[in-house]
């Protein structure tokens, strides 16, 4: 077991292997040891965002870890949008959530979680038009007039013969 | 630990185990990104820009509804980090000429730009490789005019071409530069339909000048030898086999459909075999009859990482040179679509094929066997894997159907135990009574060690008329498909094929991604279950009989297309 301590200074015990699936916390358990009193730090990731983090971890333990030079694997990652059923659940959450997940993914190295987090919001993107894209995401249309004319050529490119 | 994601609404409050700090944290974000960021917007660049690669459609498209361009349509931010993914922009797809955006050679050039340097996946499909709809003159030569300047505009991104797939005019060939894009890993390339009918009428009409008619012609030169090239398919045009020789490192190729001056013969596909020992799945179409002196050496080549070999064959060309000088040992799905060319004598060039390879064959296909007798039940004997036999074309005595019916008299209990999926096409030589004791007794309740037969498909055989469907529907096959033709006349006329691409795509849905070639998309073809594929019209057909029986049989031919 190791203890981890959120930013907002909540501490966790958490099995090593499930741990471990995070890059990040891997490389700092192997700095600690098997020194199981020490707290690993996580600064940027607050409780509420870790917890569901490892829950996510817990369901992924035995999942084979990718390896970080394994570009075919990456590329094979990359043109998947499938998620799984599971995953699908797990991250039906509010978009606050859901991009905190995200960044605590990235953060913590765990690549897997990023794509489902990425392949997720990317679904919620695809078939929308821009002011659909706008409105879900509450983006502000701040383009200059130039770039609204370089746009619009673009588009008269694209349009039908 | 539950096994189910907790729900989301779990709120925040309720989470909460101390003072405040998930409160502060908020604020902390708030202040590092500005109150006003949206939760996308605090994303890194670097992050967004994994979700925009995400974002793209299967099917690449040049429209300002779909991703990559609309990205760039959103806000600013949006729009600089779409620039700056140049993976967003490597792969595009030319649609059909009938289907061209307003301005396809800037969106072209817009793309290329923004793709930088990294590697391009393209698929030019400008005109169709089997079917063509003729542009009017001027059209065609605007087309034309049009896909010079996009292969120029390419030229100088050939070295970064990762896929390549495209249908091209002959006097185009050059322009292309296949042999310029040394880095391709995926190269399919086909010839137009139109070039090789007027090739035919070319030489038919001057008979006399067929050497010099051909050395006019151009033959598609593959290039230097390279080991980044892993799939190579060849369709529709002339090839320059010894270019395709070298490509020692190929897991896939296809060689179809091949032009006069670059055909192949057994002795050909023994030498690619030879020289290409990584071949996973090879399709190849023999037309040529090879030299009188050619000999198959006494050992079998052996095709150590074979898992799906197609060989299709026309008069002069033969197979059982080919098949009686390799063994596969790890084939998988074998397809065989010709004549074998005998002697009235047992044809034993499968039998010896099967026997030597020992493999786990899981499916067969044998298409225009004719009546040719390929010892059908010995071949059974090697195929104790066997789940899936496709038989078009052949005759098929009693005498099969009845040693595979569980509880016959001839019942051989280790002939195909694990059979699944059995179709016919245009089959002939057995009684109704004896394939449906066949399908009864292998589809209901068969004995222990034996699979339950699942689906079936008859097409075209003369003994099975509309009136037997019931009783073939009472057999008990879960997907039974039985078309009888409703004249007799048409039997000589009725053309089922089962295609390369149809195992193909039982192929592909297993494969890994990164092994998917940009082939054409087997979607359209029926891919799966949908085994029978009705195709060919009669070679002697006339072109404007549309209101004949013949189109009885087979897809109706639209007018103002040909088909390959």
């Amino acid at each position: 077991m190791v203890i981890i301590r959120t930013a907002d200074k909540e501490k966790f015990t958490v099995d090593r292997d499930v741990a471990e699936c995070s890059v990040l916390l891997k490389n700092l358990l192997e700095d600690v040891g098997e020194n199981e009193e020490e707290e690993i730090p996580v600064q940027n990731i607050n409780s509420s965002v870790f917890r569901k983090v490892l829950e996510w971890c817990e369901h992924h333990k035995n999942d084979p870890r990718p390896a970080s030079d394994d570009s075919a694997a990456e590329e094979s990652r990359r043109r998947t949008t499938d998620i799984s059923e599971w995953d699908q659940k797990f991250i039906a959450v509010d978009q606050e959530m859901l991009f905190e997940i995200i960044l605590a993914a990235n953060y913590l190295d765990i690549k897997p979680l990023l794509d489902v987090g990425c392949k997720t919001v990317a679904n919620m993107i695809k078939g929308k038009t821009p002011e659909e894209i706008r409105k879900l995401f509450n983006i502000t249309n701040d383009f200059t007039p130039e770039e609204e004319a370089q746009i619009r050529r673009e588009n008269e490119w694209a349009e039908d013969r | 630990m539950r096994d189910d994601p907790s729900p989301d609404s779990e709120p925040w409050e309720r989470t909460k185990t101390n003072t405040g700090a998930e409160l502060k944290f908020k604020e902390g974000m708030e202040i590092l990104h500005g109150s006003s960021a949206t939760p996308l917007t605090r994303l890194p660049s670097e992050l967004i820009s994994q979700i925009f690669e995400y974002t793209l459609p299967d099917k690449p498209s040049f429209s300002p509804s779909s991703s990559p361009l609309a990205l760039t349509q959103i806000c600013r931010q949006w729009r600089a980090i779409a620039l700056k993914t140049p993976r967003i922009w490597g792969k595009f797809l030319i649609p059909d000429w009938q289907e061209l955006p307003a301005n396809i050679l800037e969106l072209v050039r817009l793309w290329v730009s923004r793709s930088a340097e990294t590697p391009l996946d393209i698929d030019i499909s400008l005109f169709n490789e089997d079917v063509m709809m003729f542009p009017d003159k001027d059209t065609l030569a605007d087309l034309h005019k049009l896909l010079r300047e996009m292969l120029e505009l390419l030229e100088p991104h050939r070295g970064r071409i990762l896929r390549f797939r495209g249908v091209f005019p002959e006097f185009l060939m050059k322009t292309v530069g296949v042999p310029k894009m040394l880095n391709a890993e995926h190269i399919y390339y086909c010839g137009m339909l139109g070039d090789h009918m007027a090739l035919d009428i070319e030489l038919e009409e001057r008979p006399e000048d067929q050497a010099a008619i051909l050395s006019m012609h151009t033959l598609l030169d593959v290039g230097p030898q390279r080991d980044a090239l892993r799939s190579l398919a060849i369709c529709g045009c002339a090839a320059d086999i010894n270019s395709v020789m070298l490509q020692t490192q190929l897991t896939h190729l296809e060689l179809l459909d091949l032009h006069r001056g670059g055909e192949l013969c057994q002795e050909t596909a023994f030498m690619l075999l030879t020289n290409m020992p990584r071949l996973k799945n090879c399709i190849l179409d023999l037309t040529k009859f090879e030299r009188q002196d050619w000999v198959a050496p006494e050992r079998r080549l052996v095709l150590q990482n074979m898992e799906l070999l197609f060989i299709s064959w026309v008069f002069p060309a033969d197979i059982d040179s080919l098949l009686q000088s390799i063994t596969a040992p790890k084939l998988d799905k074998l397809g065989l679509r010709g004549t074998p060319m005998v002697p009235r004598r047992p044809w034993t060039g499968l039998y010896d094929f099967l026997e030597a390879s020992k493999a786990p064959i899981s499916r067969i296909s044998l298409g225009d066997f004719a009546s040719v007798d390929a010892q059908y039940l010995r071949c059974f004997a090697h195929l104790p894997n066997l789940v899936h036999l496709t038989i078009n074309h052949a005759e098929l005595p009693d005498v099969i159907f009845r040693t595979l019916t569980c509880g016959d008299a001839l019942y051989d209990h280790t002939l195909l135990p694990n059979l699944q999926v059995f179709n016919m096409g245009v089959c002939e030589g057995f009684r109704l009574e004896n394939v449906v004791n066949f399908l009864k007794s292998r589809a209901q309740n068969p004995p222990e060690g034996v699979m339950k037969l699942r689906e079936t498909a008859i097409m075209y055989c003369t003994a099975i008329e509309e009136r037997h469907k019931p009783v073939l529907q009472e057999c008990g096959v879960e997907n039974l498909i039985v078309e009888a033709a409703e004249d007799e006349s048409v039997y000589p006329y009725a053309r089922v094929v089962e295609t390369h691409r149809e195992l193909l795509a039982v192929l592909y849905q297993n494969a890994q991604e990164d092994e998917l070639p940009p082939f054409p998309n087997f979607d359209e073809e029926g891919e799966g279950d949908a085994d029978m594929e009705n195709a060919d019209q009669p070679e002697d057909e006339d072109d404007n009989d549309d209101d004949g029986d013949d189109n009885a049989i087979g897809p109706l031919r639209e007018e103002g297309q040909e088909t390959r």
